[in-house]
C-alpha cells in the first residue's frame, strides 16, 4: 500500500478546539442581534430598504432556513420604528355613483374618530328627526298644506256636484273613477224613465252631460296639478325641517374636519343625502300599520352613512411590516364580501375588506415567492399594483365575467409599499429569465450565502448565535464543548472543514434535539456528548433504508468483495439521497475489453439507465484511453462498462475514475484489490477531480467493511482535491487512527491504478511507450495487439506504422 | 241614563263598507275593535244602487282619475267592478282577521243604501270616512288617540267601553269627548265616564266640546284621533247628518248601540 497517499487520521476530521472559547457555557455570552456572516446580503438589504425608487423591491434568495426572514426583520425593525405611521383609509358610500365607494384618507388615528362621529351623528339624527316631524309645529304645517289641498279639491268637487245638481245630475264615484248620472227626485233615472223622455229632453241630457264631463276632466287635471303642488310643498317643508335638524350637527362635524378637504366634501354629500332621504328616519320611528302595530321597517338605509374603517393606524407603531402567509389574490388585493338577502347576494361599502397590500401601505410587505407564484392570479395582481401604485379591489369573478352578481368597484387606493419576496434561488432565476416585468420590479437581489469561512471571528459569532438561540428557546445552556461540536457539524453540513453552514433551521433543530438529549440525561448543561447523541439518534431514525441496503450486501444478495483481487472489477461508491438522509453504498463496477472499433460501451446508457453526466464521464475516460494509448494507430478497442446489480438510473461522473481503473485492469490483466473502493471523476489527462458527498461515500464503504471485520487493508481512494471536504464520522476516524481503515488521496489515475493493483503505473518514456511490466505498458501492448488483429481481419499488412489519414509508412 | 255599570259582553262588530269609500282604515279599526272587545266580525259590503242603475243607461261614461280617459259604462262593467271591490275587501278582511284570530264573515247587500239602520243587531257598526276628490286621496288612519263621545246615554257607555278596551289593546291614549249642553253639567258626565273607565281599569283624557256635529268633527280632527266611537242614538238625538259627519272625519267612525 502506498504510504504517501494515505491520509493521517488528523486529516479526516477538522476538530474545533473548545479551549479557544473563553466561556464555560453559553450563559456567559451576550445575545447576537443579527445572524452570522451574510455581509453581502446585509449590504443588499440595506441598499434595498434605503432606496425609495420605483422597482427597487427586494428578492431575498437562498436556501430555506438560512435566516433570511430573521435578518430582514432585524434590519427592518430599526427602520420602521423611526418612521411615521402611514395614514388611515376608510371606504364611504358614494352618493353620486353608489357602486363606486369612495376612499377617504385621514391622518393616522382620525379614521376611527370619523367612524365614531358618523355613528354618533346617525344616533342623534334618528332621535332628532322623528322628534322634529312629530312636533306640533310640523304637524300644524303639514295639516295646513294637506287641508288646503283637500279643501281646494273638495270645494272644486262640491262646486261641480252643485252645478250638476242644478241641472238634475249627480256626481258619483265608481271603484275606478267618476261618473255623472241624470237624476230625478234624488235618484238616478231608470232606463224606463229615460226611454219615456222626449227627444229634446234626451238631447238636453246629452248636452248637459257632455259639458259636465268636460268640467270633470278639467277638475281631475287640476287635481293632479294641485297634488303635485301639495307634494312639492310638503317636500319643501320636510327639507326645511330636516335641514334645521341636520344642519347644526353637520356644521359641527365639518368644523372638526375642516383641515381635511375630502372629508368635508364627503360630509357635504352626507348632508344632502340626509335631507333627501329624511323619510328613512321618519319611517324608522313609525310602525308600518298604525292600528295593528306591525313592526317597523329595518334600518338598512342607514348603512350608507356608515364609515368602513379599512385601515386603522391609531397605534403609533411606525411603518407597518406585514407578512402574508397565505398570499391568495384576494388576501393580497382585498375583497368585497356579499351577504344573502331575500335569496340574492348583496353588498355595500361596509363589506369591503382590506388586503395585505392595504395593510402594508406605507411600509413593507413580506411574501414567500413560491406561494405567490402558485396562487392563481396573485403574481399578476401584485405586479399590477407595483406598476400602477394603486390597489384596485376587483373580484376574480368580476375580472373574468364569471359571475353576474351586482358588485362594487371601490375607488382604488394609492399605495407606497416595498415588497420583499423570499424564495429559493431557482425561483429568482426562473423569474428573471422568463418574466420581463420581474427585472423591472425587483431590482434588488439579496443573495444569502450558504456558507461562511471558518474563521475565529465567525466562530465567536456562531457561539453567540448559539447562546441567543438557546435563551430564546429556553434550552439548557450549551457547554463550550457542545458549541465546538455544533461548529464541527456546521462544517460537516457543508462538507467543507474550512467553512460553516449558514442554515439556521438545521442549527436550531440540532440544538433542540441536543437539549432534549441533555434533559433526558438529567444534566444541567448540554455537552458535546448530547450533540453527538442527537446526531446519532437522528441518523438512526432515518437509517431504515440505509441498513436494508447494507444488509443486502452483507447477506450476499448484492455482490461486493472487500477482500481478494480481481481483474476488471472495482468497487465504486453510489450515493442515495432520500427524505433528507444521504448515504452511500459500494457498487461493483466491471469492465470487459476486446477487439473493436474504439467504442467504450456504457451499458447503463445503452439501457437508458445512465444520466447525461454519467455518460459524459464514460466518454471522457474513453477519450483518455485513446489519447494515451492509441494516438498513432486505430483505437481498436471495444469495451463494456457495467454497474452491476443496479436497477435504477445512475447519474453523475463520480464513478468515472473507478470505471477507468476497471478498464485499465481488464486491459492490463492486472487484478484489483477488492478491499479498496474508489470515488472520483477523471478528466482527459487522467487527473482525478473532486466529487460530492465524499464523507458519506467513505462511511458507506466503511460500514460494510466494519460489519465484515476491519483488516487494515480496507481503504477508500478519493481525489486529493476532496481532502478539504473530509469531516468523517468519529468511528471512521478512530479506525484510521488504529490503522484498521484508510483513506487515500490521489491526484492521477496512475496513482490510483498503482494503489489498486500494486503494480507501477509506468510513466511514458516517449509518447505511447512505457516501461516494461507496468500497467500502462501492458495496456498499450494489449491495445496494440487489438489494433494488429483488427488490421489482420481487414486484410491490411501489419508491418507498417499506422498514420492518421490512413497512409502507411514503413519503418 | 247610565251609571257605572258592569261590563257588557259584545258579540258582533259590523264593518259597513261602500264600494267607493276608502274602507281600509275602517277595516283595520273594525278588526282591532272586534279583537279588543272579543266579538265576532262581519264585513258588510253595500253595492251602490245609483251606479247599478246608471250602468243600465246607454250614455253612462266613467272618467278615470288614473289615466284621464273616458270609458263607456255598462251594467256588466258596473256589476263586475262592484263584485271585484267586494272580493278585494273580503280578502283584506280575511287577512286582517286571521292576524288577530278574530272570527269573521262577509256579506254583500245589494240594492240598499248605507244608513244608520243597517245591522240593527250589531253591537258596533264601523264606517269609513268619506272623501271627495280623487280616489288616491283616501286618508290613512291617524296615529293619534282613540276617541269616544260620552253623552251619558247607554249607547255612549258602550262606545266608551269599546274605545277604552281598544286603546288598552293598542297602547293608545283614550280621549273622552263630553258634549257641553246636555241636561246635566259636563262634570257629572265626566264622573260617570270616569266610573265606566274605572270598571275597565282604564284612564282617559277628557275634552269637552259644544253640542253639535261641526264642533265634534273639529275636535276629532284637531286631536288627530285614530278612531271615533259615537253612540248611534246621537244621530237622531242631536241630530246628525251621517253623510256630512263621514265627509268631515278623517278617521273611521264606530257607531255603538
Amino acid at each position: 500500500m502506498n504510504q504517501t497517499t494515505r491520509l493521517p487520521a488528523a486529516e479526516l476530521y477538522q476538530r474545533c478546539d473548545s479551549s479557544q472559547f473563553g466561556f464555560a457555557t453559553t450563559n456567559e455570552l451576550e445575545d447576537l442581534a443579527g445572524i452570522v456572516g451574510q455581509d453581502r446580503a446585509r449590504d443588499a438589504i440595506d441598499f434595498g430598504l434605503g432606496i425609495d425608487r420605483d422597482g427597487y423591491n427586494l428578492f431575498v434568495l437562498g436556501p430555506p432556513g438560512a435566516g433570511k426572514q430573521t435578518l430582514l426583520r432585524q434590519m427592518l425593525a430599526s427602520r420602521t420604528a423611526a418612521a411615521s405611521s402611514p395614514p388611515d383609509w376608510c371606504y364611504v358610500h358614494n352618493f353620486e355613483h353608489p357602486h363606486q365607494p369612495r376612499a377617504l384618507r385621514l391622518p393616522a388615528g382620525r379614521g376611527v374618530a370619523l367612524r365614531a362621529d358618523m355613528r354618533q351623528l346617525l344616533e342623534e339624527l334618528r332621535a332628532a328627526i322623528p322628534a322634529a316631524f312629530e312636533s306640533d309645529e310640523y304637524r300644524a304645517h303639514r295639516e295646513q298644506i294637506e287641508a288646503e289641498f283637500s279643501e281646494r279639491q273638495e270645494k272644486a268637487f262640491a262646486e261641480l256636484a252643485e252645478l250638476a245638481a242644478g241641472q238634475d245630475f249627480a256626481l258619483l264615484r265608481t271603484p275606478t273613477g267618476f261618473t255623472l248620472a241624470p237624476v230625478r227626485k234624488g235618484e238616478v233615472i231608470t232606463p224606463d224613465e229615460f226611454a219615456a223622455l222626449t227627444d229634446d229632453e234626451r238631447k238636453r241630457i246629452g248636452d248637459t252631460m257632455a259639458t259636465l264631463q268636460q268640467k270633470l276632466e278639467q277638475l281631475m287635471r287640476s287635481g293632479l296639478r294641485w297634488r303635485k303642488e301639495q307634494r312639492e310643498r310638503v317636500r319643501k317643508l320636510n327639507a326645511e325641517v330636516a335641514q334645521y335638524s341636520i344642519g347644526s350637527l353637520m356644521e359641527e362635524l365639518k368644523q372638526r374636519y375642516a383641515a381635511l378637504a375630502d372629508v368635508v366634501a364627503y360630509l357635504g354629500a352626507v348632508e344632502h343625502s340626509l335631507v333627501d332621504n329624511v323619510e328613512d328616519f321618519r319611517r324608522g320611528a313609525e310602525p308600518a300599520s298604525p292600528l295593528l302595530g306591525a313592526p317597523a321597517a329595518p334600518d338598512t338605509p342607514f348603512k350608507r352613512y356608515e364609515v368602513n374603517l379599512l385601515l386603522d393606524r391609531r397605534e403609533p407603531d411606525g411603518a407597518p411590516v406585514v407578512f402574508e402567509d397565505h398570499p391568495t389574490y384576494q388576501n393580497l388585493i382585498g375583497r368585497v364580501e356579499h351577504v344573502p338577502q331575500l335569496g340574492a347576494l348583496v353588498t355595500d361599502h361596509t363589506l369591503i375588506k382590506a388586503g395585505a397590500l392595504h395593510r402594508a401601505n406605507g411600509g413593507y410587505l413580506l411574501l414567500d415567492a413560491q406561494k405567490v407564484l402558485t396562487q392563481p392570479f396573485a403574481w399578476e395582481g401584485l405586479k399590477r399594483v407595483l406598476t400602477t401604485h394603486k390597489v384596485r379591489i376587483e373580484s376574480l369573478g368580476q375580472m373574468y365575467s364569471l359571475v353576474s352578481t351586482i358588485s362594487l368597484e371601490p375607488e382604488p387606493i394609492p399605495v407606497n409599499v416595498k415588497i420583499v419576496l423570499f424564495g429559493e434561488r431557482f425561483w429568482y432565476h426562473l423569474l428573471f429569465a422568463y418574466d420581463p416585468d420581474f427585472r423591472e420590479l425587483f431590482k434588488v437581489a439579496v443573495d444569502f450565502d450558504d456558507e461562511i469561512p471558518r474563521t475565529p471571528a465567525n466562530l465567536d459569532l456562531l457561539a453567540r448565535l448559539i447562546a441567543t438561540i438557546a435563551r430564546r428557546n429556553a434550552f439548557l445552556p450549551f457547554a463550550r464543548d457542545a458549541v465546538a461540536r455544533l461548529v464541527e457539524r456546521r462544517a460537516r453540513d457543508v462538507e467543507d472543514r474550512e467553512r460553516l453552514s449558514t442554515h439556521m433551521q438545521d442549527l436550531v433543530d440540532l440544538m433542540t434535539e441536543a437539549d432534549h438529549a441533555a434533559r433526558s440525561a438529567g444534566t444541567a448543561t448540554v455537552g458535546a456528548v448530547h450533540v453527538d447523541a442527537a446526531v446519532e439518534a437522528r441518523r438512526r431514525r432515518a437509517g431504515r433504508l440505509r441498513e436494508q441496503v447494507q444488509e443486502t450486501i452483507l447477506r450476499g444478495t448484492v455482490l461486493i468483495d472487500t477482500a481478494g483481487e480481481k481483474a476488471g472489477q472495482v468497487n465504486g461508491l453510489a450515493v442515495f439521497a432520500l427524505g433528507g438522509e444521504v448515504f452511500a453504498k459500494p457498487t461493483r463496477i466491471t469492465a470487459h475489453a476486446r477487439v473493436g472499433d474504439g467504442e467504450v460501451i456504457d451499458v447503463q446508457r445503452e439501457v437508458a439507465l445512465g444520466g447525461p453526466i454519467h455518460s459524459k464521464g464514460v466518454l471522457i475516460l474513453a477519450a483518455f484511453l485513446a489519447a494515451r494509448f492509441s494516438a498513432d494507430r486505430p483505437h481498436s478497442l471495444r469495451a463494456s462498462l457495467v454497474f452491476e446489480q443496479t436497477y435504477g438510473e445512475v447519474e453523475g461522473d463520480s464513478a468515472s475514475a473507478a470505471e477507468l481503473c476497471a478498464l485499465l485492469s481488464s486491459l492490463a490483466g492486472a487484478p484489483v484489490r477488492q478491499s479498496i473502493a474508489v470515488t472520483g471523476s477523471v478528466n482527459q489527462y487522467g487527473e482525478l477531480q473532486s466529487i460530492g458527498a465524499v464523507n458519506q461515500k467513505i462511511e458507506g464503504f466503511f460500514d460494510i467493511c466494519k460489519a465484515r471485520g476491519l483488516t487494515g487493508e480496507q481503504a477508500v481512494l478519493i481525489p486529493a482535491s476532496n481532502v478539504k471536504n473530509l469531516m468523517l464520522r468519529a468511528d471512521v476516524v478512530a479506525a484510521a487512527e488504529a490503522g484498521q481503515f484508510h483513506v487515500h488521496a490521489v491526484r492521477t489515475i496512475d496513482e490510483a491504478i498503482e494503489l489498486l493493483t500494486g503494480v507501477p503505473a509506468g510513466e511514458a518514456v516517449v509518447p505511447g511507450q512505457f516501461p516494461d511490466g507496468t500497467v500502462n505498458q501492458r495496456v498499450a501492448a494489449r491495445l496494440r495487439e487489438f489494433s494488429l488483429t483488427r488490421q489482420a481481419f481487414a486484410g491490411i499488412p501489419t508491418a507498417g506504422k499506422w498514420r492518421p489519414g490512413g497512409k502507411r509508412k514503413r519503418d | 241614563m247610565t251609571s257605572a255599570l258592569p261590563s257588557r259582553r259584545f258579540s258582533r262588530v259590523v264593518i259597513a263598507m261602500e264600494g267607493t269609500a276608502p274602507s281600509l282604515s275602517a277595516l283595520e279599526a273594525g278588526v282591532g275593535l272586534a279583537g279588543a272587545v272579543g266579538a265576532s266580525l262581519e264585513g258588510l259590503f253595500f253595492e251602490d244602487v245609483d251606479l247599478l242603475r246608471l250602468g243600465l243607461l246607454p250614455f253612462a261614461v266613467e272618467l278615470s282619475p288614473l289615466t284621464g280617459t273616458r270609458r263607456q259604462l255598462s251594467s256588466g262593467h258596473v256589476e263586475r267592478t262592484q263584485r271585484l271591490e267586494a272580493e278585494r275587501l273580503e280578502k283584506l278582511l280575511a287577512a286582517s282577521a286571521a292576524r288577530t284570530r278574530v272570527p269573521w264573515s262577509f256579506a254583500v247587500a245589494r240594492g240598499q243604501r248605507l244608513t244608520p239602520a243597517v245591522a240593527r243587531d250589531a253591537d258596533f257598526v264601523v264606517l269609513a270616512p268619506r272623501t271627495r276628490g280623487a280616489r288616491g286621496s283616501a286618508r290613512k288612519a291617524a296615529p293619534g288617540p282613540i276617541a269616544a263621545v260620552f253623552d251619558a246615554s247607554d249607547a255612549s257607555g258602550q262606545a266608551l267601553t269599546a274605545a277604552a278596551r281598544l286603546a288598552t289593546a293598542l297602547a293608545r291614549e283614550l280621549l273622552v269627548l263630553v258634549p257641553e249642553n246636555g241636561t246635566k253639567p259636563p262634570t257629572t258626565r265626566c264622573d260617570q265616564a270616569q266610573a265606566r273607565l274605572a270598571a275597565e281599569r282604564a284612564t282617559g283624557r277628557f275634552v269637552s266640546f259644544a253640542h253639535d256635529q261641526a264642533a265634534l268633527v273639529a275636535v276629532v280632527r284637531s286631536q288627530r284621533s285614530a278612531m271615533l266611537a259615537l253612540p248611534a242614538s246621537a244621530l237622531t238625538a242631536w241630530p246628525m247628518d251621517l253623510d256630512a259627519l263621514l265627509a268631515g272625519l278623517i278617521c273611521p267612525l264606530v257607531l255603538a248601540r
